[in-house]
């Protein structure tokens, strides 16, 4: 089976603000599909998604989206992405069915088509009964569903999503993780979904690439990368001091990452082949007693901690 | 289970006295005023009187030939009553007023802020009142300055004594911040009452005010203008070519603002 | 599987060719523009001027008792000097907000994930403005024009003014793109549109009572390229083939109006960004 070649390519790319630098000379492939853009706030995801729309220039490399490149063809790039911003976005004084019109419009179909397709998006978003009020006036779930279907109307081959889930209460969550999923599994759509929050990427995209301090962390599909290489354990210590950091020095000295979670346990990470045995000779060795140890899968928020450690 | 004690009464609290909240709201949209973008793009507006000032002066110290009005030979005393007529009461004066007054509320309204004020225990009336006076520091701050400048400029010009004319800087300053205050309340009221203020505001302004002067009869009172030129000295503006109906020898304000002064 | 999948659907008809969406944002805000009351109101006014002077050239030309109303090419050049008052009007009215409730509203990262360069952006948002300002100065002097032929019933005074047309075509658009460039750079400056009809107002204005000051204490009008307004009389009586109003001559009139236009175009390309950087 031939290979697909990817909806997204970097070379190199390096974005400054200023004298800051927001992407550091990152290379990188988005294959076709739905994929991830994960990191932590302030990482790079929305600069990369930016300078991939051509907002804005790269100091230095080579961007492509859709076989086409960035630098030369920005236009015919924009005509076949769709893109959904993360703040507040719409154009002033306009309802719901005519700012999607319009939106259709400016990307090229023609005005009856344009009417058309905003009606079948905005119903398809979850919009359909609040059409016709202006969109000022929608809730902050509303204005995310508005922001796709505007990037939706002109049936783009790639979607650019830029933190969908913002804002909206845990039903619209859900109903806005299930339409991204539909649309990457069902429609045909590639989308790139930028996130900072494990479970929506984990729900709805296959692959991901993580990015930290403007660089690649970690990237490929997410059933892979959560591969063990090695194993993770759930584990709860007790000390003699009371004090953890100790502990938790001589594990990460001895190679295993470790990762508090929202419990009372913590997820340690044991490459090779060592496993429990390796984690209580460490332990006897701190005089820790280990009051809970038990295996566990390999999670998307492992390799997110691997990739970008905790802070 | 055992009698849980009676929870305490809580602490009845009462809600600031007027003044008390007014000051607090003063101060917050005070600093919030000085140090806008906005603020930055009056004071360079504000910079074109000095400009003049010093220009006039520059030509005064080359040509020593002074400068005439109306062919009469004209002292820096009344080319400064000039500027303060023309320049800050006709123009500057209903630009600040427009500007800030018709913002005093509407840009909470925008901004969606409004509801921080109103779900406090503060009065609407401590509201508008802390905003009215922090709009009047700030216009006057802003103004200050400028008139002070371009009168140590312009003054001396053609043997002005700056001694004699201070009391008339005293007086011209008096009747600024009077100007201020009517122009900032009536924006202030086109601002709160309208959405859009804008176009309102500047018919008042730069139409209404010059035009109704035009017109004999009461009309005239209905401008803030006519109240002002009450305040003014007949001498000094008489003198200076601006009598009260607005005429400055021959050239007429609103005249100016569709047509510029011919040869 | 659902016989009928009523959700999204992939589109299968044809898109138009980068490069028109320009006409899309013109239509579009002309459209609005044209929705309100208000608006439609101040047109009206606007026509007003029009409607005595079509009057004024039927008593010219059926009443041998009017004959001192008969037009000449000074009357078409003083009902556009007449229409400046609403040329400011429109221009505040339509034009504060074209840019400044784009930004206001985020609206600059949506018009520019689609196949819209940034000089599409302008040139559309211009469009909107042009389009009105043209309706209240170039359309009613050409139909002014045509409605003296049809009421005097001959072609003589379109023949004895034949520059009248190309004077009246090129002083519109002279004043329509300076002040449209104008307001549209000023619009891009704030995110408020109150603001930007204050400013715009603000330096109109000022700019003539800083000429009306030094014309006081000078007594020349050499100095008239301060003012805008001066500026563009000055062209205009120049396009009119009329005595010049100001010692300051035309050419500088028309460089200075050129470098409004200019440093708007300057402005424009720095304001209008899909994203705005704070460094």
């Amino acid at each position: 089976m031939p290979e697909i070649a990817p909806v997204v390519t970097l070379e190199t790319v390096t974005v400054m603000y200023g004298r800051n630098t927001a992407l550091r000379e990152v290379t990188s492939s988005f294959a076709a599909g739905a994929v991830g853009l994960l990191g932590p706030n302030g990482a790079g995801k929305s600069t990369m998604i930016k300078a991939l729309l051509g907002f804005i220039v790269p100091a230095r490399g080579r961007m492509r989206v859709l076989g086409l490149d960035v630098a030369d063809s920005p236009l015919e790039i924009r005509a076949r992405v769709g893109y959904m911003p993360e703040s507040d976005a719409h154009i002033p004084g306009m309802n719901a069915v005519s700012f999607v019109a319009y939106c259709g419009e400016l990307a090229g179909l023609p005005r009856v088509d344009a009417m058309q397709r905003a009606h079948e998006v905005l119903f398809y978003v979850g919009l359909g009964e609040a059409r016709y009020r202006n969109v000022e006036t929608y809730s902050t779930g509303m204005k995310q569903r508005i922001k796709l279907a505007q990037a939706l109307v002109h049936d783009p081959d790639l979607l650019f999503l830029d933190e969908p889930t913002n804002g909206m209460d845990p039903k619209g969550r859900d109903e806005m993780l299930e339409l991204v999923r539909d649309l990457a599994h069902n429609k045909g759509v590639n989308l790139i979904l930028s996130s900072h929050l494990l479970p929506d990427v984990e729900y709805t995209c296959d692959q991901v690439v993580v990015l930290d301090k403007g660089a690649i962390a970690a990237a490929g599909p997410i059933d892979a990368l959560k591969q063990p290489r090695g194993r993770v354990f759930e584990l709860r210590v007790k000390t003699p001091t009371g004090d953890i950091d100790p502990f938790l020095l001589q594990l990460r000295a001895a190679g295993l990452d470790c990762h508090a979670t929202d419990e009372d346990v913590m997820r340690v990470f044991v490459p090779g082949d060592g496993g429990a045995q390796h984690l209580f000779q460490l332990a006897a060795a701190e005089q820790v007693q280990v009051r809970h140890l038990r295996p566990s899968v390999p999670t998307l928020e492992d390799v997110f901690a691997q990739a970008v450690g905790e802070d | 289970m055992t009698d849980a004690a009676p929870l305490a009464p809580p602490t009845a609290r009462t809600s600031p006295p007027l003044a008390a909240s007014a000051m607090r709201i003063f101060d917050l949209s005070l600093g919030q005023m000085l140090w806008s973008r906005r603020s930055v793009f009056l004071g360079l507006l504000l910079g074109g009187p000095i400009v003049i000032a010093v220009v006039l002066r520059i030509i005064d110290v080359l040509y020593r030939a002074g400068f005439q009005i109306n062919g009469a030979r004209t002292g820096g005393g009344t080319i400064f009553g000039l500027i303060i007529w023309i320049l800050y009461i006709r123009f500057i004066v209903p630009v600040l007023g427009v500007f800030y007054g018709t913002a005093l509320i509407a840009d909470e309204v925008e901004d969606k802020t409004i509801t921080y004020l109103f779900t406090r225990p503060i009065s609407r009336s401590a509201v508008l009142l802390g905003k009215y006076l922090a709009y009047l520091v700030c216009t006057t701050l802003l103004v200050l300055p400028s008139v002070m400048i371009v009168f140590f400029v312009v003054v001396p010009t053609g043997g002005g004594s700056i001694a004699q004319a201070f009391p008339s800087l005293l007086t011209d300053f008096g009747m600024l911040v009077a100007g201020l205050m009517a122009y900032g309340a009536v924006f202030a009221l086109v601002g709160t009452r309208l959405k859009r203020p804008l176009i309102v505001g500047l018919v008042f302004a730069f139409g209404w005010e010059p035009g109704v002067l035009f017109f004999p009869g009461y009309l005239k009172r209905a401008t803030v203008m006519y109240y002002l030129q009450a305040l003014v000295s007949g001498v000094s503006r008489g003198a200076g070519g601006v009598n009260q109906s607005g005429r400055a020898g021959g050239y007429h304000w609103p005249v100016a603002l569709v047509r510029c002064p011919r040869r | 599987m659902p016989i009928h999948d009523q959700g999204y659907r992939r589109y299968g008809g044809l898109k138009a060719a980068v490069g028109q969406g320009w006409m899309v944002i013109a239509r579009a805000g002309i459209r609005t523009m044209f929705a309100k009351r208000a608006f439609l109101g101040l047109l009206l006014v606007a026509w007003v001027p029009f409607l005595i002077r079509a009057v004024q050239f039927y008593a010219a030309a059926n009443l041998p008792q009017a004959q001192m109303l008969a037009p000449t090419a000074e009357t078409f050049r003083q009902f556009l000097e007449q229409q400046e008052t609403f040329v400011f009007f429109v221009t505040v009215y339509v034009g504060a907000g074209l840019i400044a409730n784009d930004r206001r509203a985020n609206a600059l990262q949506i018009y520019l994930s689609k196949p819209l360069s940034r000089t599409e952006y302008v040139f559309g948002k211009l469009a909107i403005l042009v389009a009105f300002l043209l309706l209240v100065t170039w359309i009613p002097a050409i139909v002014l024009l045509l409605v003296q032929i049809a009421f005097a019933g001959n072609f003589t005074f379109f023949r004895n003014n034949l520059f009248l047309f190309p004077a009246i075509t090129v002083f519109s658009f002279v004043e329509v793109i300076m002040v449209a460039t104008a307001m549209l750079a000023l619009s891009s400056l704030s995110n408020s549109s109150r603001y930007v009809g204050i400013m715009y107002a603000a330096v109109t204005f000022f700019s003539s009572a800083v000429y009306g000051v030094l014309y006081l204490v000078t007594r020349s009008t050499s100095l008239s390229w301060i003012s805008f307004t001066a500026n563009l009389s000055q062209v205009g009586n120049v396009i009119f083939r009329l005595p010049l109003k100001y010692d300051t001559p035309w050419p500088v009139s028309l460089f200075m109006i050129v470098v409004i236009v200019v440093s708007s175009g300057f402005i424009l390309e720095r304001r209008v960004r899909g994203v705005e950087v704070v460094a």
